[in-house]
C-alpha cells in the first residue's frame, strides 16, 4: 500500500468534493504571476484557508476517530455503497460524451453491484473485470469543447474550475440520496463525508509532507489531473516539453548576444 | 513457379526478414531510451522487496548513485527555478542542485519502502521534440489502482537521462516550478531553501 502513496496525494486533490486538507499556509495576499488560470487568487486563498481550518478543527479529527474504531472491511463497504449511488452520474456522462460501450458496461456494473453486490456494499463488478470509470459533467463539457474557465476553490468542496463546478449539480441530481427524504438523510450524509475523508487521510498526510505551498500545490495538481482525466489518461504530449524548449531558447538568446 | 508460390517462397520471407530487421533496429533504440527509467524502477523494486530489512538511510544510500546517474538534476533544477535561476551566482546554483538531488533521493527512499507484488511495466515510448522522448509506464499491483508513471528522457550523446516525472497526469516539474516560484515571491529564496531542508528532515524521520 505505501508504495502508491507517492501518487495518492494527487488523487486526493481530485476528489475535491471532499474537504481538502493540509496545514494551510497563512498567506492570503500573494499576487501570483505563475498561473494565468487563477483569476480570483486572493478569494481562492481565503476559501482554501477557511476550508483547511474547518478540516483541521473538525472533519479530520472525526475521520481519524472513525478510522480507528471502524474495521477496514466495513469502511470499504461504506465506500462501495456511496460510490455505487454516485455511479449514475458516471453513466450519464459516459453517454453524454458518446462513449456508448463504456456507458453500457457502466450500466451493467451499476446493476450488478446493486444486486449481486447487495445494494452496492460489495464491488463485485471489479472482480469480473468491469472496473470503475471516472467521468463527470466537467469532463463532458470539456469533451464538448467548453473552456475550463478560471480556477475556483469552493469553500468546503475544494478545488474546481468554473466549468467543473457544473458537476456539483449533476452529481447531486443523479444521486438517489437526493430524492430520499426523512431524518435518516442527515446521518447518512455525515457518514459519507466522514468516510470519504477517512479514505483520504493517508493521502492528505502525504500531501502535507510534500507541499511547500499547499495552496499552489493543490491548484497545480488539480488542474493537471483534470486535464489527464478529460483525455482518459492519454493527454496529447505536444506541450509536455515546453519548459525545456523555453530553457533552450534562453540559451540561444544568450549565445546570440 | 506460380504466382502464389512466388509470393510464398520469396516475397513473404524477405518481407519477414525486413520486418524483423526494422523491429530490432527500433527495439535497440527503445531499450536505450527506456534505460534510465528501467534502472530507476529496478532500484526501487530492490528497495521495496527488502522492505523492513533496510532502514531509511540504507535505502537512501542505495538510491543515491541511481538518481545521480539517471536524472539530469542540474537541468531539472534550472527549469524549476526558471527566471530566478539566472539571478543566482554559480555557487548558489550548485548548492540548489545538491539540495534538490537530496530531496529527490529522500522522496524515493521514503515512499518506496514496502512490497506487495508490485511491478513496473513500460507501455509506450513516444517521440517529443529535439532529443527527447516520453516513456510511459505503469505501476501495477493486485488489488490496487494502477498508477500511470510517465518520464521525459533526454539524450546526451546516446546516454539517456530522466528530466521530468509525471504521476497520473501530474507533472512534478511544473508543479514544483509553480510552487517554488510562489514561495520565492512571497517569502524569498532563503525561505524556499529552508522549507526544502525541512522537508528532507521530515522524510528522514518517516
Amino acid at each position: 500500500m505505501p508504495v502508491t502513496r507517492i501518487v495518492k496525494y494527487v488523487n486526493t486533490l481530485l476528489i475535491g468534493a471532499t474537504l481538502v486538507l493540509a496545514q494551510g499556509c497563512a498567506t492570503t495576499t500573494a499576487t501570483d504571476e505563475a498561473n494565468a488560470d487563477d483569476n480570483f487568487e486572493s478569494a481562492n486563498r481565503a476559501s482554501f484557508d477557511f476550508t483547511e481550518s474547518v478540516d483541521r478543527a473538525v472533519i479530520k479529527p472525526v475521520a481519524e476517530a472513525y478510522n480507528d474504531v471502524t474495521p477496514e472491511p466495513v469502511r470499504r463497504a461504506v465506500t462501495n455503497f456511496f460510490d455505487n449511488l454516485g455511479y449514475l452520474n458516471v453513466i450519464l456522462n459516459d453517454f453524454l460524451q458518446g462513449k456508448w460501450d463504456q456507458g453500457l458496461q457502466d450500466s451493467l456494473r451499476f446493476l450488478y453491484n446493486s444486486t449481486a453486490g447487495i445494494g452496492g456494499l460489495f464491488d463485485v463488478s471489479t472482480r469480473i473485470d468491469m472496473p470503475a470509470n471516472n467521468e463527470d459533467f466537467g469532463q463532458t463539457l470539456a469533451v464538448w469543447g467548453v473552456d475550463k474557465g478560471s480556477y475556483l476553490y469552493v469553500p468546503l468542496l475544494g478545488p474546481n474550475t468554473v466549468r467543473d463546478t457544473t458537476d456539483i449539480a449533476s452529481s447531486i441530481l443523479t444521486n438517489p440520496l437526493f430524492y430520499a427524504s426523512g431524518i435518516v438523510l442527515f446521518p447518512v450524509t455525515a457518514l459519507n463525508i466522514v468516510n470519504t475523508r477517512s479514505n483520504l487521510l493517508e493521502a492528505s498526510n502525504i500531501r502535507d509532507q510534500a507541499a511547500i505551498d499547499p495552496y499552489v500545490f493543490t491548484r497545480e495538481a488539480y488542474l493537471q489531473q483534470r486535464e489527464f482525466l478529460v483525455y482518459d489518461g492519454n493527454p496529447p504530449n505536444s506541450d509536455f516539453d515546453d519548459f525545456f524548449l523555453e530553457d533552450e531558447d534562453d540559451e540561444n538568446i544568450l549565445i546570440i548576444e | 513457379m506460380t504466382f502464389s508460390e512466388l509470393i510464398r517462397r520469396h516475397i513473404l520471407p524477405s518481407l519477414a526478414v525486413l520486418l524483423l530487421l526494422m523491429q530490432s533496429a527500433f527495439a535497440v533504440d527503445e531499450v536505450a531510451i527506456a534505460s534510465p527509467v528501467d534502472r530507476l524502477h529496478s532500484a526501487l523494486l530492490e528497495n521495496m522487496k527488502l522492505g523492513e530489512k533496510l532502514d531509511y538511510s540504507a535505502r537512501y544510500d542505495k538510491l543515491e548513485p541511481v538518481i545521480n546517474d539517471n536524472f539530469d538534476v542540474a537541468l531539472i533544477s534550472k527549469v524549476i527555478l526558471g527566471r530566478y535561476w539566472r539571478e543566482m551566482d554559480q555557487q548558489a546554483q550548485a548548492e540548489f542542485i545538491e539540495l534538490f538531488r537530496q530531496l529527490t533521493t529522500a522522496t524515493y527512499a521514503s515512499r518506496f519502502d514496502s512490497y506487495g507484488n508490485h511491478r513496473f511495466s513500460v507501455v509506450a515510448i513516444e517521440g517529443l521534440r529535439k532529443q527527447r522522448h516520453l516513456v510511459k509506464t505503469e505501476l501495477l499491483a493486485e488489488g490496487e489502482e494502477t498508477v500511470a508513471l510517465d518520464y521525459i528522457v533526454q539524450s546526451y550523446d546516446g546516454t539517456w537521462k530522466i528530466i521530468s516525472v509525471i504521476a497520473n497526469g501530474v507533472n512534478d516539474l511544473s508543479l514544483k516550478r509553480a510552487e517554488y516560484g510562489a514561495v520565492i515571491r512571497e517569502r524569498g529564496y532563503d525561505s524556499l531553501v529552508a522549507d526544502i531542508q525541512a522537508k528532507i528532515t521530515v522524510l528522514q524521520q518517516e
